[in-house]
């Protein structure tokens, strides 16, 4: 829920009143472009309209924004994420990627919320990379699509919710999130990979820590989930009261949060089929969509 | 002397989604300050001519125009209208 306050002021005598109101904002609702069959059959197959966010991978740099073909025109808000080799030293972009960055940024639409980020989970302990690497090269990222993107472009940082728990950064994640307390500059939109901590950790408390973290550095960020399923690609057991539950516990938890953004991640060769297995769990990402407006 | 008072406050869309326009139209009355008149006049006796002031007082009352403060808000509202009796704002969820 959404508040909305308001002062009514008698420009005469100075005397005024001041009323609220919460109205209900949904996240978008959307789907990984990979995902098995397509994003329109995807709509089709969940009976909702054609969504309007998705997620698009990048293994390198491309020509252009978004990367890939194919992507319908009704996402009106896609989420592209590029893979950026960092180099040992600062700005910690080669000048030839820096040039390319710089025309993939200058390509992005001037219409909609098109975003873009830099090596999606980087964070995370098996990229080896630091946190000067990290920071540092989204700052010059940063630089380069200030000078480059259109005014309607938005530039993020795609985290993983584990990187906020024991296992991953731990107390140190706050280090590892590109914003103005580390070095860099405050994001408008922060999204996070939400899969469960554990097999027996529930939704709400996987992504809590790392939520709950980018709020404390960035109050007025609004936070989008960039990938959402039951089971990483590295875990062999999946949420342990199952997908069905899964999918339930963090939309209802999305909506109660405001989040703004709720990208599935379904990809058959990472164990996450489209349609899943469970018929059950197809009708409840039916009911997400609607839920969300498609 | 008096401030407005906000009779209500409606959404469009009630439930938006990332990306919308939203459009809160606040239905309100405005606040009202008042002039004080005095009125004097005499009377006279047309047979006399004695006289008598008589003196009264009264005051006016007009609506002021009503400013607006959406500040503090998580996002931006822009206002888009004000007719007196509607105030229109919109923002970009």
């Amino acid at each position: 829920m959404t508040t909305f306050t308001v002062k009514a002021i008698n420009s005469v005598t100075g005397e005024f009143v001041t009323e609220s109101a919460t109205f209900g904002a949904k996240p978008a609702f959307g789907f990984n472009s990979s995902l098995d069959g397509g994003l329109t059959a995807a709509a089709s197959t969940l009976g909702c309209k054609s969504f309007t966010t998705a997620k698009i991978f990048n293994s390198s740099i491309p020509a252009s924004y978004p990367g890939h073909t194919g992507i319908p025109s009704s996402v009106k808000y896609p989420l592209v994420t590029i893979r950026v080799a960092l180099t040992t030293s600062s700005p910690w972009i080669s000048s030839a990627d820096q040039a390319s960055l710089a025309a993939v940024y200058k390509s992005m639409p001037v219409t909609g919320i098109p975003m873009v980020t830099i090596n999606n989970e980087a964070e995370g302990a098996a990229h080896g990379y630091t946190t000067a690497q990290i920071i540092g090269s989204h700052n010059t990222s940063y630089n380069i699509f200030k000078a480059n993107a259109p005014a309607n472009a938005i530039y993020t940082q795609n985290l993983m919710t584990y990187s906020a728990s024991s296992g991953g950064r731990g107390s140190n994640f706050h280090s590892w999130v590109f914003c103005k307390a580390s070095g860099g500059v405050d994001l408008p939109v922060y999204f996070l990979d939400w899969y469960p901590t554990s097999s027996t950790t529930s939704a709400a408390n996987s992504i809590i820590p790392a939520f709950n973290g980018i709020k404390s550095l960035v109050p007025s960020a609004q936070i989008g989930i960039g990938e959402n399923n039951w089971i990483a690609s590295s875990q062999s057991t999946g949420y342990a009261a199952g997908q069905l539950a899964w999918f339930k516990d963090s939309w209802a938890w999305a909506v109660s949060n405001n989040l703004a953004y709720y990208i599935a991640f379904f990809y058959a060769a990472d164990n996450k089929p489209f349609p899943p297995t469970d018929p059950a769990v197809t009708a409840e990402l039916s009911s997400i969509a609607h839920d969300s407006g498609l | 002397m008096s401030a407005p008072v906000i009779l209500s406050i409606a959404f469009s869309p009630a439930n938006p989604v990332t990306g919308q326009t939203v459009t809160a139209t606040v239905s309100y009355t405005p606040g009202s300050s008042g002039q004080l008149f005095t009125f004097k006049a005499t009377a006279t006796d047309k047979v006399s001519g004695l006289t008598a002031p008589v003196s009264g007082s009264f005051t006016v009352t007009e609506p002021d125009a009503t400013t607006w403060d959406t500040s503090g808000n998580d996002r931006v509202w822009n206002q888009v209208s004000d007719n007196g009796a509607q105030a229109v704002f919109t923002a970009q969820f």
